[in-house]
């Protein structure tokens, strides 16, 4: 029954990954832990692997359609790498309800500035015809968001779509293809070192990492048919959810007194 | 291997007359004429550049690592539903081992591939940050052996 749980749960991370480029993590670190009362130190490393999945399965795809930046996925995955290595040195200090704190915080600001600038900055019309800008914002905003993947398990790609496609004026289906290219690299090296210091643990990864699988191959069939507008809806909506449930399980962590 | 050649069914421009008078009535000769192109000489694929085969490179690799590992840990799965024994622990244990390896590696195969290919096209820079993001990979997987 808890592998059914957990390929259903990893199933739907693929799916929502692929098609928001968010690696699946955002979801799926809440579902283990709130859902299925997985510790957050084993939810993280698993949906790090989980992420990496989510990211072979789905870029795949969306290389062979020629919707990811390559060119730009490697100069910001530099960036992602040196802070997602940065991330993983400190996660071992940090409380895991000040980490949930944190992510809860962190989502919230990504759904908002998704529904704020949303009516804000009109989207470019092609995906093949368009210059990245800013490319300094893009890559310090890679640095922050491999320090978040490392440190939350999301693979950066909350942050990193929304910079990509305001920050940098990408198309947001090809930065969700981008961030989905990317998040594997960073996902890699975050659970590398979880793995070494023996906090991977591969019964809870495999039938999540199965249904991710499938997940992750199905959105990236359909991404491309869904209208850009739905999908940001999409983006904003899961993020809200997540923040909020993160933000009270932090709180409860954090000051039990005022729960109670 | 061989890149395939180009061939398409192209309009042929021919230096004929504009106008050929036969008798009393004038001739009207197309400018330009459509030929085929012989069928021997037609390939049936459409061209492959040496991007698009990097880039279909990259997606097989991210897609064989994928299938693979995917395969192994569900294969992990079934052999858990068999009756417990020390061999099935160990196959289990080897095949998840394998799986959780392959899917790290792929994303980094990917890389390699990308950085060559973008450094094939004499965009040196990409290579750069390609062997940039490997040397960092390879500095936290020897950080972690050590710690």
């Amino acid at each position: 029954m808890t592998v059914l749980l957990l390929i259903t749960a990893g199933t739907i991370a693929g799916l929502a990954g692929a098609l928001l480029g968010i690696g699946g993590g955002v979801l799926l670190v809440p579902a283990l832990v709130l859902g299925l009362g997985i510790p957050l130190e084993e939810a993280v490393p698993a949906s790090l692997m989980c992420v990496v999945a989510s990211s072979c399965a789905s870029a795949a795809s969306y290389v062979d359609n020629r919707l990811s930046d390559i060119r730009l996925g490697m100069t910001l995955e530099l960036a992602t790498v040196m802070g997602a290595i940065a991330g993983g040195l400190v996660a071992a200090y940090i409380a895991p309800a000040m980490v949930a704190v944190v992510f809860g915080m962190f989502t919230l600001f990504v759904a908002l500035q998704m529904l704020v600038l949303n009516r804000r900055a009109p989207e470019p019309m092609s995906v093949s015809n368009y210059a990245p800008m800013n490319y300094p914002l893009g890559v310090s905003g890679s640095f922050v968001a491999g320090g978040l993947s490392a440190l939350l398990g999301v693979g950066g790609g909350p942050l990193k779509v929304p910079l990509m496609s305001y920050g940098m004026r990408v198309p947001f289906k090809v930065a969700t293809a981008t961030s989905n290219l990317m998040v594997g690299v960073t996902g890699a090296a975050s659970v590398a070192s979880y793995a070494w210091r023996g906090h991977l643990r591969l019964e809870l990864v495999s039938p999540l990492v199965v249904g991710v699988l499938a997940g992750a191959y199905a959105g990236s069939r359909v991404m491309p048919r869904v209208p850009t507008a739905v999908l940001k809806k999409l983006f904003a909506g899961v993020l809200l959810v997540v923040a909020s449930q993160m933000l009270w399980k932090g709180g409860e962590g954090l000051w039990p007194s005022l729960w109670k | 291997m061989a890149e395939p050649v180009e061939m398409t069914e192209a309009p042929l421009r021919m230096p004929l007359p504009a106008k050929s008078v036969t008798g009393t009535h004038a001739v009207v000769m197309p400018e330009v004429a459509r030929v085929p192109a012989p069928r021997s000489l037609t390939l049936e694929r459409p061209r492959v550049g040496r991007a698009a085969a990097g880039e279909r490179w990259i997606a097989r690799i991210l897609r064989g690592g994928a299938l693979i590992s995917g395969g192994m840990f569900l294969a992990s799965l079934g052999l858990e539903a068999l009756p417990s024994s020390l061999t099935a622990h160990v196959t289990i244990d080897t095949l998840r081992k394998g799986a959780a390896s392959m899917l790290l590696v792929t994303p980094v195969a990917r890389l390699v591939v990308a950085g060559a290919m973008l450094g094939l096209r004499g965009e040196w820079r990409y290579t750069l940050y390609a062997a940039g993001v490997l040397g960092l990979l390879g500095l936290a997987v020897g950080a972690g052996l050590q710690g």
